[in-house]
């Protein structure tokens, strides 16, 4: 075994230790996010049930529904934590899972450079063939749904300062765009009527 | 191990080498000279934020006698894909074959463009800029090329008004968004994107689009990145050696496709609802349930010629996804059908796929021939 070969050896031993500890790590870590999130959720819920019941009960005129709007937002920002991590965590293990399939041949190790394409090239199918399973698709899709709550609930605490600020807000902006964007089209059927008109009366 | 001492030291001076040149390189490059869509064209007709191009005709190139070709880019990336750099150029291809070019640049739409639907876009300014080529030609019809998204507005323009459309090419094309597709080792990333969006329910992709009020280029360019996640992963590290050192002409080679990328317009919010919940994820041009303007689009009314390019590499628009056209249309209807060795952008790009396509593009373009409208009424 010439000296090149060991060190290589040595380097993918080195690997492996790291990313059995690393995998081990990330675990930690998902179940350590995992329980505060779901801390921090019911301590959301319950404060908020606590000092705040007003679904069932009148608003508070003076509060103008701003704190209901700070509990769902950090509802939904807890909850998008959750689902990023859970998809981090799933990017972990199948990277962990690449690694310890990559089996490289001799041809590949001819170089560094050769040796790196092979890995990655490996990594690239793994991972895309881990991206068409129905575990990462779902996991995909509560971050996307999750993303989606956090950014309405986002819109609408900004709205909120925006009101208070005699700013326009995006929902005002919206009313708006729609009214020209439905005028400009009657304007379109009445000059497609006219056109047609005049060709009839030949004008 | 055959590596020895001395080729790793060689290897490890190379890459200083690269690293050198890729740092002068960037240095001494400016972006101005990164250049793409340089093609002399004008813009010879504008409604709201879209603009349809002429192509100015190659000195020299004598004129054919071919209809004029009206080109719908989508609107998810730039139309100037098809005129990256000289050499590459679908465009200058359709020009030194003395083919009259016309292209629909949809503009940069913003959040006061939200309600902007495929109705809007095919209905009205997709047939604005038809009618305008039509009078300024004289020509009952002309023939059109649709690219992606933007294949999907031709062959819904050319559905509803089959006597405006004399030749019809569809490029990456998606019809049937459900299409079955290989998923074999080689090409595991390919319908990822369709797969994905079924996952969802229309009320979660109405409420994610609305959320964010149109669908922002950054998303898809992010969709598209994570598609070959690894290859994106090493793009701007393992890689950018390879990709910024060398001779000029290459670096510009990859600074102009940078540039293209980086060109991502948002998309409308209420075409986005129709693309990825009409389309994607209830299929509905091929159940025939799809409307546009009160008008169910019928894909066996594409009577005229249709060719279909589809690239086999495309892990964006499956070929399945493509191919499955000619199923759906009428046994009269000529069809060929064109496969690019090549991914879903390389089918315009890469030196061999963007010739073969413009060939065939070329000679698919209808003749001139017939009568013009004026003679016929």
């Amino acid at each position: 075994m010439d000296f090149m070969q060991r060190i290589q050896e040595q380097y993918h031993t080195t690997l492996a230790q790291m990313s059995s500890g690393l995998q081990a790590n990330a675990e930690l870590w998902a179940d350590s996010h995992s329980s505060f999130s779901k801390f921090w959720l019911e301590s959301v819920e319950n404060l908020s049930f606590a000092l705040l019941p007003m679904d069932s009960m009148p608003k508070f005129d003076a509060l103008m529904g701003f704190d209901l709007k700070v509990k769902d937002f950090a509802v939904a920002a807890t909850n998008l934590s959750i689902a990023a991590t859970e998809l981090q965590m799933l990017f972990l293990k199948i990277w962990a899972e690449a690694y310890e399939q990559y089996r490289p041949s001799s041809q590949d190790s001819s170089s560094t450079e050769g040796s790196v394409n092979s890995w990655l090239d490996n990594a690239n199918q793994i991972v895309m063939q881990f991206q068409q399973s129905e575990q990462y698709l779902e996991a995909k899709k509560k971050y996307a749904t999750s993303l989606t709550s956090f950014q309405t609930a986002y819109k609408k605490l900004v709205e909120v300062y925006q009101e208070n600020n005699h700013m326009p807000t995006q929902a005002e902006f919206d009313d708006l765009s729609n009214s020209v964007y439905q005028l400009k089209k009657e304007l379109r059927l009445v000059k497609k009527e006219m056109k047609s008109l005049r060709g009839v009366t030949g004008e | 191990m055959s590596n020895s001492l001395a080729e790793q030291h060689s290897e490890a001076a190379e890459y200083f080498d690269k690293l050198g040149s890729s740092i002068n390189n960037l240095m001494t490059l400016t972006d101005d000279e990164v250049c793409i869509g340089e093609t002399a064209k004008e813009v010879v007709f504008r409604v709201d934020k879209v603009a349809l191009y002429r192509y100015l005709p190659i000195d020299g190139v004598k004129p054919s006698e071919k209809k004029p070709l009206l080109i719908a880019y989508s609107l998810i990336g730039s139309y100037e894909m098809l005129d990256l750099q000289q050499d590459r150029s679908v465009i200058r291809n359709l020009l030194l074959d003395g083919i009259d070019v016309y292209m629909i640049d949809w503009g940069h739409p913003n959040k006061a463009d939200k309600w902007l639907s495929f109705d809007d876009y095919v209905e009205y300014y997709l047939h604005d800029c038809v009618d305008y080529v039509c009078a300024q030609h004289d020509l009952p019809s002309i023939s059109m090329l649709g690219i992606c998204e933007g294949g999907v507005f031709a062959a819904c323009f050319a559905a509803l008004h089959p006597d405006r459309v004399a030749s019809l090419a569809l490029a990456v094309t998606p019809i049937d968004f459900h299409a079955q597709h290989e998923c074999d080792a080689d090409n595991s990333e390919v319908g990822y994107l369709n797969r994905l969006l079924r996952k969802f329910s229309r009320v979660e992709l109405e409420n994610m689009i609305d959320a964010f009020g149109s669908l922002p280029g950054e998303t898809t360019g992010l969709v598209f990145l994570e598609m070959t996640l690894v290859k994106s992963l090493t793009k701007y590290n393992w890689e950018l050696m390879d990709s910024l050192a060398g001779d000029r002409a290459k670096v510009l080679n990859f600074l102009r496709m940078e540039k293209w990328l980086l060109d991502r317009p948002h998309h409308p919010s209420e075409a986005a609802k129709q693309w990825l919940i009409d389309l994607y994820n209830e299929n509905k041009l091929v159940r025939g349930e799809f409307e546009l303007d009160g008008q169910v689009v019928k894909l066996e009314d594409l009577t005229m010629p249709v060719l279909n390019i589809f690239a086999r590499h495309d892990h964006i628009v499956p070929p399945a996804t493509s191919r499955a056209l000619g199923a759906y249309l009428p046994s009269q209807t000529l069809y060929e059908e064109l496969e690019l060795n090549a991914g879903h952008i390389g089918a315009f790009v890469s030196g061999k796929a963007n010739q073969a396509l413009s060939d065939k593009l070329s000679s698919w373009v209808a003749p001139r021939g017939g009568r013009s409208r004026k003679a016929k009424s």
